[in-house]
């Protein structure tokens, strides 16, 4: 289950933040920043852009074995809005979708 | 021997108001990730010497994903860690994820000093903090202060001097387990029930329920702002004007025997014999009346309710909610503040556009900005000439904005090449603000509006006199002036407007009131105004932040779209 079926208002547990599908395109690191195109990036790099959403997760304490909490979501394949300790994060649906969670009691 | 200091720490942890406490320089504050985008300098006095010290943009990791987490990544590197000592600003209420950058500033090897900030906030949440023993732990002082107030500012202050380099290095792959081992000792939590403030939080990203909200949110926002500006300039500032000034001025009117170039200059044309402060047009006359008479009423009213919404933290959750619509232009939702930002002025909205990540995303949010966003200054001459018309006037007028804003970001998203991230940012907690930083915010942002916009209005007066004595608006409405009355359906004078509107918006406004103009042309003008070009302080910032290349781009997207949404207007009107 990832984190856009999740349930509201139970506790998740982070099983695994997946490298790849389309959330990667959306966090910015597609050809625009490394100045060329998907196409003519280096086969090597694919794997550095998957590190990098479990990177800006990892940088704002998100990682295998975080427990976190959905407060939101909006309509649409709108953001989520989930909660870690005390602090609230927005993820846009891509990114959610690679959150891999589980229940925990 | 310290040279300088650096704050660091998360984004929204507080540190330009403990650097305003620090320093006494006035910073911008607010409740929301990403206020500070640039670094300030300000300097304090440390045993009679004086130390610099430095107020980053927030980040989260010395390995910087925007321009604005660049910033503070690129001032470790510059500095030396035997000259320079660093703050690491941490939220206490949020310790876990704080402490990430903290460990990565304590392992680049600099004299450190952790502060625990929002430290009336932990009492409130039942959150209690071993500050000793995680003193002990990182081996570096640790104080606890609350920025806003000053408290422990001063013990902060005393211990810069005996800030010392921690021993504390874990790997990186560590980092993460060490915080939980380490958050485990020192902190401990106690369950407590729902305020009042964070159901409010609930309701205000509520799928559902937030909408109604950010609608009433919005609408008495822009009730207030008005019935406030209307009511400053009805009570105060016409009756000033009216009644202290334009006698003073008459009186200089008659030594200057009603006539002559210094008349013109200084008072203008008389109406009917008398001062008219918005079609007379000299220095003393319309070029006061509009930045202090017209404009000045909305400025303060607008940076009260916006300072307000900052104070309180409600703009990230707007940001939420209007995300599916900011995608429509291609970029998250966060891009809505740049634009928030940009209708009190287009400058601070241009800066704030560092925000989001990648370059398709700024330059998007930058170009959108500068066309269909209007300033307040803009906007309180408009209210002025429009106003006796109403919402019939107001409502095609920002209708066609709208419009343009989605068309042309519609069109931009799909492209200008480069990436479209999602939203992905921190949400605070709502806070009470704190009314004594919050008008001294508001303050400060009138302070800079008189500074920076005063002397070009009366620059732009003081032009358009010269250019009409000299013949030279006659001479370049002779040969501009039939394209615009066909493309736009104004009279020949109006090219004068278009000239001044890159000094001044505001000033060009006030040109379209002596032209005797229709309500229709009087809304095609304004549209015209507001997206042909940014006014010279606009575009300055812009060709810095988005390189020549980019502004030229984003420059021809503006002309181009100006005059064909001009020309459409006029065959409707």
């Amino acid at each position: 289950m990832n984190l856009v079926e999740a349930k509201q208002h139970v506790n998740l547990k982070v099983i695994s933040i997946e490298a790849g599908g389309r959330a990667q395109r959306h966090m910015g690191m597609g050809r625009g920043a490394h100045g060329m195109s998907r196409h003519a990036m280096p086969r090597h790099m694919g794997s550095r852009r998957g590190l990098r959403i479990q990177k800006r997760l990892g940088d704002m304490g998100i990682r295998e074995g975080t427990i976190i909490r959905k407060v939101s979501q909006q309509a649409f394949r709108g953001p989520i809005v989930v909660e870690i300790g005390r602090m609230r994060l927005a993820i846009g649906p891509f990114m959610a979708a690679a959150i891999k969670v589980e229940e925990i009691e | 021997m310290i040279k300088k200091i650096l704050l660091m720490g998360n984004p929204n942890v507080g540190k330009s108001a403990i650097f305003t406490r620090l320093t006494s320089v006035r910073v911008i504050v607010s409740n929301y990730p990403g206020t500070t985008v640039e670094f300030t300098r300000g300097s304090i006095r440390l045993d009679r010497k004086k130390v610099e010290v430095i107020d980053a943009p927030g980040t989260y990791t010395l390995d910087p994903d925007s321009p604005a987490e660049k910033v503070a990544a690129n001032l470790l590197k510059e500095n030396d860690p035997k000259e320079t000592v660093i703050v690491s600003i941490v939220d206490s209420t949020n310790l876990e994820r704080n402490l990430n950058l903290t460990l990565e500033l304590l392992s680049a090897g600099f004299p450190t000093i952790v502060v625990l900030n929002f430290w009336d906030e932990t009492a409130h949440k039942g959150i209690t903090i071993d500050v000793d023993r995680l003193s002990d732990l990182l081996n570096v002082k640790v104080i606890t202060t609350v920025g806003i107030t000053g408290k422990g500012i001063k013990e902060l202050k005393e211990n810069l001097n005996n800030a010392k380099p921690s021993d504390f290095n874990v790997p990186k792959e560590q980092r993460w387990n060490t915080i939980g081992n380490i958050v485990k000792e020192i902190q401990t939590v106690k369950h407590h029930h729902h305020t009042f403030l964070q159901g409010l939080e609930e309701a205000s990203t509520h799928p559902v329920a937030g909408f109604p909200i950010a609608l009433i949110v919005l609408f008495v926002s822009f009730y207030v702002i008005r019935f406030i500006g209307e009511g400053l300039i009805r009570w105060v500032f016409e009756p000033l004007f009216n009644n202290l000034w334009a006698p003073v001025l008459m009186k200089i009117s008659t030594l200057l025997t009603h006539s002559g170039f210094w008349h013109n200059i200084l008072i203008g044309n008389l109406v009917n014999g008398e001062i008219d402060f918005f079609q007379s047009f000299g220095i003393l006359s319309t070029g006061l009346y509009i930045p202090i008479g017209a404009v000045l009423p909305y400025i303060f009213s607008f940076y009260l309710i916006l300072s307000l919404l900052e104070d309180i933290g409600y703009l990230p959750r707007l940001a939420i909610l209007l995300d599916r619509l900011m995608h429509q232009i291609g970029i998250h939702g966060m891009g809505f503040i740049p634009m928030l930002l940009g209708l009190g002025c287009n400058v601070p909205g241009a800066l704030a556009t560092r925000i989001m990540e990648t370059r398709k995303e700024r330059f998007i949010s930058a170009t959108v900005m500068a066309i269909a966003v209007p300033c307040m200054a803009q906007i309180a001459m408009i209210f002025g000439l429009l106003g006796k018309y109403g919402f019939r006037g107001f409502a095609p007028l920002f209708g066609t904005l709208f419009i343009v804003w989605l068309v042309l970001g519609k069109i931009m998203a799909k492209f200008v090449r480069g990436e479209s991230p999602e939203i992905f940012t921190e949400i605070p907690p709502y806070r009470f603000p704190y009314f004594t930083s919050l008008f001294k915010k508001v303050w400060m942002r009138v302070q800079w509006f008189l500074k920076e916009a005063l002397p070009f209005v009366l620059l732009g007066v003081l032009l358009v006199n010269l250019l009409y004595t000299f013949g030279v608006i006659d001479f370049l409405s002779r040969i501009f002036g039939p394209g615009l009355s066909k493309i736009l359906g104004l009279p020949p004078a109006a090219i004068a407007a278009l000239l001044i509107g890159f000094l001044r918006k505001d000033v060009a406004v006030g040109m379209l009131a002596p032209l005797g103009l229709s309500m229709g042309q009087l809304i095609t003008a304004s549209v015209v105004l507001t997206m042909y070009f940014p006014c010279v302080a606009t575009f300055v910032v812009l060709t810095r932040e988005l390189g020549f290349r980019d502004m030229l781009k984003s420059a021809i997207i503006m002309v181009v779209s100006a005059f064909f949404v001009g020309w459409i207007l006029n065959l409707i009107y």
